[in-house]
């Protein structure tokens, strides 16, 4: 049986590991990147998400990424401003298995269908961040800044008609508060794509991968609750087995 | 003595975490892009993402086909063929349309649709496997261990006693298979943490 996914986010802003707050301010530090990918990879993550919200890497730094795919035996998707496909080129030979893209699909889409197609949709994501407003929700991209006028509804399913083979679902009105997911938007999204699904944006205890799990998510995406808080991704597995969700039992080598 | 490995490297996918992984277990490893090279060895492996059909061609191209195949006709040697690497040792592949597999393990490989696999494609993230068969790949694994799959397509194999582990998922597909000297699994070892690295464990030793 397929396992729902636990995945650490890494929001990297050049210099350091930050915390996301609302997509603002997000200057509080919350550690090394290096230190950090080492303690995921030991504590049973199932693959991890690292974003630079620097958007400094028009060119990739080679040295740096591979000093960090080199540490981890999981999966690890890279993802923040990027824009070409020879981007994407770089960082799957430098170690990712899947590229995340955002802000450029609101400006050519077609990136989606050249990209699934060159490297297949199994390693392309779009991520697509989303705020509520007058009960709708609204797409946002550029790091939240910019809304688009893209209906939120159609704008998914046209990623996935293009090849996008999983979808992140961020709450920026949820992102660092760590009061749970917005389940609403993981139950619509679940319900109009048939790729999976990684729930982003809230989470603050182990209930919330629960929720979520219930609303259709396939994974779930986190950062400050293993930051800020005792909470772990071994923890949270652990929890999420007692109550019958299908997850990976890390193997014990002898 | 150290065990020497090679990776073949014919311009196709991630070989960097192969790489550190076998690193990992202490072997000296080498990328070879010559397919000369396959000679001076007696293990290897064949990786792959991507689509059979680019997979099979640059395969093709690069003049790979002829040496892996005298290589796995040797039965000093061994073949290890992961993910699309997998795939390509069957007798077709049907990928953005029809193409000739290396032919060494007889079967094709199909989208998982039209096996009959009613879930959201790919198949991506970690299942387990249920070992079918006695194998030296699957030596110390308990069954029903969890591997890292990206997969729409799967290997339809001719005989059943190459099948050594199936991964069910709306259908139920080979994931582990083999024929004598020649290895495959559908999912990565290189990124399934520690039970992927019992294979890659168990195929050095072998």
């Amino acid at each position: 049986m397929l396992k729902v996914r636990i995945i650490p986010i890494m929001l990297w802003n050049g210099t350091t590991l930050v915390k996301g707050n609302k997509f603002e301010n997000e200057k509080r530090s919350a550690g090394s990147p290096l230190t950090t990918i080492k303690i995921y990879n030991s504590r049973d993550v199932d693959e991890i998400f690292f974003f630079d919200i620097s958007r400094n890497n028009n060119t990739i730094d080679k040295d740096f990424i591979l000093s960090m795919t080199d540490c981890v035996t999981v999966p690890i998707a890279i993802g923040g401003g990027i824009e070409k496909i020879s981007q994407m080129n770089d960082l799957f030979e430098y170690g990712a298995d899947k590229i995340v893209i955002n802000s450029i699909i609101f400006k050519d889409r077609n990136i989606i269908n050249e990209a699934s197609k060159r490297f297949g949709s199994q390693a392309i994501t779009v991520s697509i961040d989303v705020r509520k407003i007058n009960n709708n929700y609204e797409c946002f991209y550029n790091l939240g800044k910019i809304k688009s006028n893209l209906k939120f509804k159609n704008l998914l399913t046209e990623c996935v008609d293009r090849g996008a083979g999983e979808i992140v679902i961020n709450s920026i009105d949820h992102d660092g508060l760590m009061n749970g997911y917005d389940n609403e938007l993981i139950k619509i999204t679940s319900s109009l794509v048939n790729v999976p699904v990684v729930a982003s944006g809230g989470a603050g205890n182990y209930d919330h991968f629960y929720e979520a799990y219930k609303n259709g998510a396939d994974a779930f995406a986190a950062a400050s609750i293993y930051h800020f808080t005792e909470h772990t991704p071994a923890k949270a597995k652990k929890y999420l087995l007692k109550k019958e969700v299908p997850i990976r039992e890390n193997f014990i080598i002898e | 003595m150290t065990t020497k490995v090679a990776i073949i490297n014919y311009g196709i996918g991630n070989i960097r975490s192969l790489y550190n992984s076998l690193k990992k277990l202490n072997v000296e490893v080498e990328i070879i892009l010559n397919p000369e090279l396959i000679f001076k060895f007696n293990k290897v492996f064949l990786p792959g993402v991507g689509s059979y059909k680019d997979a099979i061609q640059l395969i093709k191209k690069i003049g790979w086909e002829k040496s892996i195949k005298d290589f796995s006709s040797n039965k000093n040697n061994k073949l290890f063929g992961i993910c699309v690497g997998m795939q390509i040792l069957s007798t077709y592949g049907y990928e953005h349309g029809k193409s000739d597999g290396l032919d060494i393990i007889k079967g094709d490989v199909e989208h998982m649709y039209k096996q009959g696999c009613d879930l959201k494609l790919p198949h991506i993230g970690w299942n387990s496997i249920k070992i079918l068969n006695k194998n030296l790949i699957t030596e110390n694994l308990p069954n029903d261990s969890d591997f890292y799959f990206v997969n729409s397509y799967s290997f339809k194999i001719v005989n059943s006693d190459q099948l050594i582990a199936t991964t069910k998922y709306g259908i139920e597909f080979p994931s582990i298979i083999n024929k004598d000297n020649v290895f495959g699994t559908q999912f990565h070892p290189e990124k399934s943490s520690n039970a992927g690295m019992q294979i890659l464990k168990n195929f050095i030793n072998a």
